[in-house]
């Protein structure tokens, strides 16, 4: 399908993008392990350029220094991770806190998992589950690295696991979808409508599947990083008309979701979701839900 | 677990992990209760609270474990510039004169952890032979870089 067709559908909802957009390298601090001024100055002694990200309680973009942010000894030491500006978002929206337990339907490889640990101050319990075997090894590597004690993860598919009874207080979805140009160079040429149809259905059932398993006042973030009405708007419209859900305002940058998209007209509620433009937000597309069960 | 007492008898510990035990193929995991409720499919599960370390033959200890030993006083101990710190998570062993300072007896077959300022890199083991003394690389930090690119391998 090519670039020219995402690119004109995007047109169509108000971003005439170039294609070529990227993001800046950013950082979380752990806090598990240090603290936010200890590891800028480390970093900041080996010639790194820090600068905090507004949005973001513990997140930086990242600039020069002497050696690969990836291997340094602080990266070593799991002082930080290195992830995605927008995608430290969806954990600030579900802000899962000490003592709640909390699901990670397809959580490897665990960048938002160390997080929300982080979040949790290691106390509760995060059950993180993903179907892919080899993306869990990254997992396991991450929670050693950053020190993270409060999670039992799963090799399974997080809809059919049996979860022993338990109704979860938060549940954190960051589904499989189809990404977006600004972290693939070879987007364009390698997806096409009817990936992005397929991998929508895999998120309906996911996000059915994360509803059933919300205790009534619980919160569900749902989040992907694709910019594909089907995959972002037009699945939360699909939750609100078969499941007894309500949506919550994402306050953050970016804008609004989509209330009029591909010729259909949305509920109004739909706007209370939020979406990252690259040409806006300077990052990644990304899209957010907030769900709570009444 | 024997083979956690028996790493904590060799590098000068005292240390008794909180939570209830956990086993999981060659791994040992201490898990707290709020994680201990959370274990209902042992069969899937990959992993389970606090790992302390894997046994491959003798056991060794996680990052996790390292970290806490090395806030602790008692367990034996060198310290290095960052320099050669950077050597031993490539895997090198650490030479006698590249030891800014320790504590513990260096003693053949006994452990150390490796310390850079107040972090724990790793650990090694005591080696002498024709009286020269080093401390072989048994575990260091690098191992999660080549943990990743292995898993890059594996994808």
């Amino acid at each position: 399908m090519g670039a020219g067709f995402f690119l004109e559908r995007y047109s169509a909802m108000g971003h005439e993008l170039r294609g070529d957009e990227r993001t800046k390298r950013a950082i979380r601090v752990n806090t598990l392990l240090s603290g936010r001024e200890e590891v800028v100055g480390r970093l900041e002694a080996r010639g790194a350029r820090l600068t905090g990200i507004p949005w973001l309680r513990n997140g930086f973009y990242v600039e020069g220094g002497e050696a690969s942010f990836g291997a340094s000894f602080e990266y070593l030491l799991g002082l930080y991770s290195i992830q995605e500006a927008a995608a430290q978002f969806p954990v600030e929206v579900l802000r899962p806190g000490e003592g709640e337990v909390v699901l990670d339907m397809c959580a490897a490889p665990g960048g938002k998992t160390t997080q929300m640990a982080a979040w949790m101050e290691n106390r509760g319990a995060i059950v993180a589950v993903d179907v892919r075997r080899d993306r869990l090894y990254a997992l396991e590597n991450n929670l050693e690295r950053t020190g993270v004690e409060n999670c039992v993860a799963y090799h399974a598919d997080a809809v059919g696991l049996d979860y022993g009874g338990t109704l979860f207080d938060k549940i954190l979805l960051d589904a499989p979808c189809s990404g977006n140009y600004v972290t693939d160079r070879s987007w364009f040429s390698k997806r096409s409508i009817g990936d992005v149809e397929g991998n929508a259905a895999e998120q309906r059932r996911l996000l059915g599947a994360a509803v059933g398993q919300l205790r009534h006042g619980g919160t569900l973030v749902y989040t992907t990083c694709s910019l594909e009405p089907e995959e972002d708007e037009l699945n939360v419209q699909w939750l609100m008309d078969n499941h007894d859900i309500m949506l919550e305002e994402v306050v953050g940058p970016g804008s609004h979701a989509l209330t009029e998209v591909l010729g259909r007209s949305l509920s109004s509620e739909l706007a209370r979701c939020r979406r990252f433009w690259p040409d806006e937000t300077g990052t990644q597309g990304f899209f957010v839900a907030k769900v709570v069960k009444p | 677990m024997r083979e956690l007492k028996d790493f904590l008898v060799a590098i000068g510990a005292v240390y008794e992990p909180a939570g209830a035990r956990v086993n999981l193929n060659d791994r040992r995991f201490a898990a707290g209760s709020d994680v201990a409720a959370e274990i209902f499919d042992r069969g899937r599960m990959v992993y389970a609270g606090k790992l302390l370390g894997r046994t491959r033959g003798d056991f060794i200890p996680s990052a996790i474990l390292l970290r806490e030993l090395g806030r602790l006083e008692g367990p034996n101990k060198v310290w290095v510039d960052e320099r050669v710190g950077w050597l031993f998570a490539c895997g090198r062993d650490v030479f006698a004169e590249s030891i800014l300072k320790s504590e513990g007896d260096f003693v053949e077959g006994a452990c150390f952890l490796v310390m850079l300022g107040g972090d724990c890199l790793g650990y090694g083991k005591i080696e002498i032979s024709d009286e020269k003394m080093m401390l072989k690389n048994v575990f260091d930090l690098g191992d999660f870089l080549r943990r990743e690119r292995g898993i890059e391998e594996y994808r």
